[in-house]
């Protein structure tokens, strides 16, 4: 049974799709998303989003 | 032969660049029927650029390190007049009116492309088990997957068909078939290599990178590839290098042969001088979760035009493009925002270390078609397991060198991760160096 949080591919719109295959990315995303939102609800107000620009900081050592 | 002793052997004129690609394409011809390497081979291109590359040689024009190398470049890589299929029905006719920066760059050093390596379709997925193209298989043994996505050109370099080949890691697709079949492959610094003219999967995540057999010529390809000013220069010896050594993490749920084998991988790089301090790292698993929603997302929105043709799409990557489109936009937010928060408690951390030692993989090579893995008596999704180390340096950006540290007793390889602050490529490759 879905996690009702969590976005889910219902396999009745997806007849294309092995259900196994749709199991597998539910369990992953699931797991995923739990644990992302666990630790993104901890974030101050002030944490703003990563830009590409962000990943190439001159490091002091 | 390593890029290296060719470049010798090519200057004291004992082979050709000609009889170098010959040797090359031989390899390709007896081996790619049962490895499924290469998707295209480029024979009579190859050749002929060999030949005009001997004639500057012997009128004293000499482009450096790759000059005459035999090359392959992973088929999302784009080639001019040459067909690149991203491994996908979707690009299967697709035929580049120019090269890719990095094309660009390799042919103006004088690499000559012997042809394009097959990788999972999209370069979406560790197997490269490709629905359309075939099965990769690891040249160790056949029966197990070679890792992906970059699984050809990992096959390539590790079998003697090309003696250095371009892969992409968005989530350890370099690094991956690199621990998996035995080679080195480095993830530079996320933008270091110019991603125009290369499919995109993450936008945000995309890194381009070289597989080579050995860490030396790592760092001649990527001095080819990549703008060398942006580059900070090595130490002047390993004993002025901090290896931090995680106390949490990395050495939890892997194989024992692998966490042994690193370890010991760490003694021998104290025993070469550096100075080994263990550390507790970040928290993994947030920055793996934010890499991978992160990676779901931009994915999804990349292919949403694409998904009108569905069927030509193999089900694995269907059904990642289609739970892509239902990642909640604040969850892909507020991927982005830990990603930032993340990326700062490394930074910290790299204040007392200079390079961060874990395993590439916490298992070796997986046989075709094991979709599940038993560690310390847990079964564990095959694809979970085999990106749980390597996924996080994406998103932060970091660069990451895997090399080969020893082998099982089945002869399957073990792969080292070493990693180092952005633009810090060269201390990785001068304790690599010495690590071989």
């Amino acid at each position: 049974m879905p996690n009702a949080d969590t976005p889910h591919l219902r396999p009745d719109l997806h007849p294309d799709l092995p259900k196994d295959q749709i199991e597998r990315v539910q369990k992953i995303l699931e797991q995923v998303l739990t644990y992302l939102r666990s630790q993104s609800c901890k974030l101050p107000p002030e944490a703003d989003l990563a830009l590409t620009y962000d990943l190439q900081p001159e490091v002091d050592r | 032969m390593t890029i290296l002793e060719a470049g010798k052997a090519l200057r004291s004129r004992r082979i050709s660049c000609l009889e170098l690609t010959n040797r090359c394409l031989d390899h390709i011809g007896k081996l790619n029927p049962r490895l499924n390497a290469f998707i295209t081979i480029t024979e009579e291109s190859a050749r002929s650029r060999a030949r005009e590359l001997d004639r500057e040689l012997a009128g004293g024009q000499d482009r450096g390190h790759l000059h005459g190398i035999p090359i392959a470049h992973k088929d999302l890589i784009w080639t001019k007049g040459v067909r690149t299929t991203s491994g996908s029905k979707l690009f299967e006719g697709f035929i580049p009116d120019h090269d890719a920066q990095v094309v660009e760059k390799l042919n103006a050093a004088g690499a000559v492309m012997v042809g394009k390596t097959g990788l999972h379709e999209l370069a979406y997925g560790i197997t490269s088990d490709n629905p359309h193209f075939g099965t990769i298989r690891n040249p160790r043994n056949p029966e197990h997957i070679p890792g992906g996505s970059s699984g050809g050109s990992a096959v390539a370099v590790a079998t003697g068909m090309a003696l250095m080949a371009t892969g992409t890691d968005t989530g350890g697709s370099i690094r991956i078939p690199a621990s998996y079949c035995g080679v080195v492959g480095i993830k530079p610094t996320y933008g270091l290599v110019s991603l125009a003219g290369v499919q995109p999967l993450g936008f945000s995540l995309d890194h381009i990178g070289p597989l080579t057999t050995t860490v030396g010529d790592a760092r001649v390809s990527l001095d080819a590839m990549a703008d060398g000013t942006k580059r900070k220069p090595a130490p002047a010896s390993v004993r002025e290098i901090r290896v931090g050594i995680p106390q949490n993490y990395y050495f939890t749920q892997v194989a024992p042969e692998v966490r042994e084998t690193v370890h010991n991988t760490a003694k021998r790089a104290e025993g070469l001088g550096a100075r080994v301090i263990p550390v507790q790292v970040p928290d993994i698993d947030a920055i793996s979760a934010a890499s991978l929603v992160i990676l779901l997302s931009e994915a999804a929105a990349l292919y949403e035009p694409y998904l009108e043709r569905q069927s030509e799409i193999g089900v694995d990557v269907r059904a990642l493009l289609y739970q892509g489109r239902l990642v909640p936009a604040t969850d892909y937010v507020n991927a982005q925002r830990l990603r930032k928060v993340l990326a700062n408690e490394f930074r910290t951390l790299f204040r007392s270390i200079d390079c961060l030692f874990t395993p590439a993989t916490p298992i070796t090579a997986p046989r075709i078609g094991q979709r599940e893995v038993e560690i310390d008596g847990e079964t564990l999704d095959t694809r979970l397991v085999t990106t749980r180390f390597a996924r996080g340096f994406n998103a932060l950006g970091f660069p990451a060198l895997a090399m080969p540290c020893g082998e099982t007793p089945e002869g399957m390889p073990i792969g080292l991760q070493m990693v180092a602050r952005p633009f810090e490529e060269n201390l990785l490759f001068k304790l690599g160096e010495a690590l071989e």
